[in-house]
């Protein structure tokens, strides 16, 4: 009979142990998957909080004066636009630095005072990432005005706002947010440089950093010095609080991870490793019979070894199904904030499917191995 | 057929017990029924296991049709096994899982079971087994259980059938129907090594050996088949 057959019969018979060991391995897939679902939606959810909060590095002209530049919100100095490039383009040697914005930013009279003018560049997103870019975009003529200055001009969507003799749209009147973006007008980057005569220059980058690191672990030193060789004419201020809180919680669901990965796995394994072992001693007399027919311990090893495996492809995919059913039911309420970001992963089927049957069968080894070695005159004797 | 030089085997079945054999040398041509006789623990299992290529002795030869048994690999031991050997035990060992036509093919190459079918299925109905091929262990009688494990050893078509104590768990007609069976297997040329502590086999012995405390006590007597 083909071994596969008699695996099957004899999982059949002994349904018990093979219901306990196969709950022990969809318990096990199961909750890897909704950790790895979870883990993967902390961390957007993650990155969409830190991006409503904004971005954490400022990266601004070497000769700014830091003093004058927390006075007024914003450099004096400029460099040049394709800086931002530069920076992009290094990040992943560096360090990693993410959503790269540049800006030019000036205060500029408008109506019977003065606002921020804000000229934003199309926000550039690390190399080989597929993070999507943050903010906004704002399209040459098009202006987004902020709530105070939206209310001092009488500005309306759609309505025509001239800026120092360059004609302007209003696409967007923004809504109250109570810090100086309801005194700025935003602009296109090639728009705010026209309007300052200033071509081809920026003011600051803004970024995200990724070096996720706490206060503690320094790590504004490693940015200055990732920076003074990529962009040699700039220097970096870190927002330390945002980044401090940022690189603490990544931390935290990294400690998560690495404490019940192992923890699933280590639980997972003792179970189908009993399960195996009592699965050869309620068999020792089957085992005693196939060796007096003529079994070698390769086959003997099959039968357990196969039957680990046959029952880690069934438990990969039922827990597949159910930590992904978990997952999408319960992830969403976890995490409202990027609740429509829940989606299955199918690789993760794949990885189960690949690595559950071998992860069984090396749980199942030493009980095997038993079997293997098990003396069939034990078993077989009658005096 | 058998030829044992010099066998020593010492082996604790239970923790405080020995029943291991002690320099046994005997002979079974082919066309024997031969029962070795003893009373319980005196190793008759562990000389009928050594004979059969399961428990190694620590010295002495055990030679089958000419193939000296320990001189082969664990592998081709076990094919050896597979090929020239049938076994009957007494509590039947029969898979559980497995029906009782597929019992008896139980251990058998997909080739071998299909080249079989047909001697196999006469096996069964010559064993009154015909209206419970397709019944498992479990639902069998102990006589029914013992007919199917004797199919099993003698649908391999072996050259020698190491039965021990084949009808301890059975009554006196289904005892007597297992040894007709084993003593017709021997009238067709296969040897026959029956362990029993009774005397239920006499009836049917050829050659009959007696061991007490691992040693062979009695020569081995030829009687008229």
């Amino acid at each position: 009979m083909p071994l596969f057959s008699l695996i099957l019969r004899e999982l059949r018979h002994h349904r018990f142990n093979a219901a306990l060991s196969l709950l022990g391995l969809v318990a096990a897939v199961a909750l890897l998957v909704v950790i790895r679902l979870l883990t993967t939606a902390a961390e957007r959810e993650t990155r969409r909080v830190v991006r409503d909060l904004g971005f954490n590095l400022r990266i601004i002209p070497r000769e700014t004066d830091p003093e004058l530049f927390f006075a007024t919100g914003y450099s004096d100095k400029t460099l040049p636009a394709d800086a931002v490039q530069r920076l992009a383009s290094g990040a992943q040697t560096f360090v990693s630095f993410n959503h790269l914005t540049a800006s030019l930013e000036r205060r500029i009279p408008i109506g019977d005072r003065e606002a921020i003018l804000t000229g934003l560049g199309p926000a550039v997103v690390g190399g080989g990432d597929k993070k999507q870019p943050m903010g906004f975009n704002i399209a040459p003529g098009k202006a987004h005005v902020g709530y105070l200055l939206a209310r001092r001009l009488g500005a309306k969507p759609g309505a025509p706002l001239p800026v120092q003799g360059r004609l302007l749209t209003v696409e967007k009147v923004l809504v109250e947010s109570g810090t100086d973006d309801d005194i700025r007008l935003f602009t296109s980057l090639p728009d705010a440089q026209a309007i300052l005569n200033l071509p081809g220059r920026i003011s600051e980058i803004k970024a995200i950093d990724c070096l996720c690191l706490t206060a503690d672990q320094d790590p504004l030193t490693q940015l200055r010095a990732a920076l003074t060789q990529l962009l040699p004419e700039a220097q970096v201020l870190q927002m330390r609080t945002m980044a401090d809180a940022r690189a603490k919680q990544r931390q935290t669901a990294e400690r998560y991870s690495r404490f019940a990965v192992p923890l699933v796995l280590g639980i997972g394994a003792a179970w189908v490793g009993i399960l195996a072992a009592l699965n050869v001693r309620e068999r020792r007399a089957e085992l005693g019979l196939w060796r007096a027919l003529g079994h070698g311990s390769g086959r003997i090893a099959a039968l357990f070894l196969g039957r680990a495996a046959l029952l880690g492809i069934a438990g990969a995919a039922l827990g597949y199904l159910l930590g992904n059913a978990v997952g999408l039911h319960y992830g969403p309420k976890l995490y409202p904030v990027t609740a429509g970001g829940f989606a299955s992963e199918p690789a993760l089927l794949g990885w189960a499917l690949l690595v559950t049957p071998a992860f069984a069968a090396l749980a199942a080894f030493l009980p095997a191995m038993i079997a293997v070695a098990q003396d069939p005159a034990e078993t077989l004797r009658a005096d | 057929m058998v030829t044992c030089s010099h066998l020593t085997r010492n082996y604790a079945a239970r923790p405080g017990s020995v029943a291991g054999i002690v320099d046994v040398s005997l002979e079974i041509p082919a066309g024997e029924f031969a029962v070795l006789q003893g009373p319980s623990g005196c190793g008759k299992s562990t000389l009928l296991l050594t004979i059969g290529g399961m428990l190694r002795p620590e010295s002495g030869t055990v030679s089958v049709g000419g193939t000296d048994l320990y001189s082969l690999s664990a592998s081709q031991r076990a094919e050896f096994r597979a090929s020239r050997l049938g076994f009957v035990f007494q509590l039947f060992h029969l898979v559980p899982y497995l029906t009782v036509r597929e019992n008896i093919l139980a251990g058998m190459s997909t080739t071998q079971a299909r080249s079989l079918a047909s001697s196999v299925d006469s096996l069964i109905h010559d064993l009154g087994l015909s209206d419970r091929r397709n019944a498992h262990p479990g639902t069998l009688s102990a006589g029914e259980r013992q007919r199917v494990a004797l199919a099993r050893a003698l649908a391999r078509k072996p050259a020698l059938i190491l039965a021990d104590e084949p009808t301890g768990n059975l009554d006196p007609a289904n005892a007597q129907l297992v040894f007709q069976h084993l003593d017709r297997f021997r009238r067709q040329g296969g040897a026959v090594l029956v362990v029993t502590h009774g005397n239920d086999a006499a009836p049917f012995a050829t050659r009959t050996f007696r061991l007490e405390s691992g040693r062979l006590v009695q020569n081995p007597s030829l009687l008229p088949a």
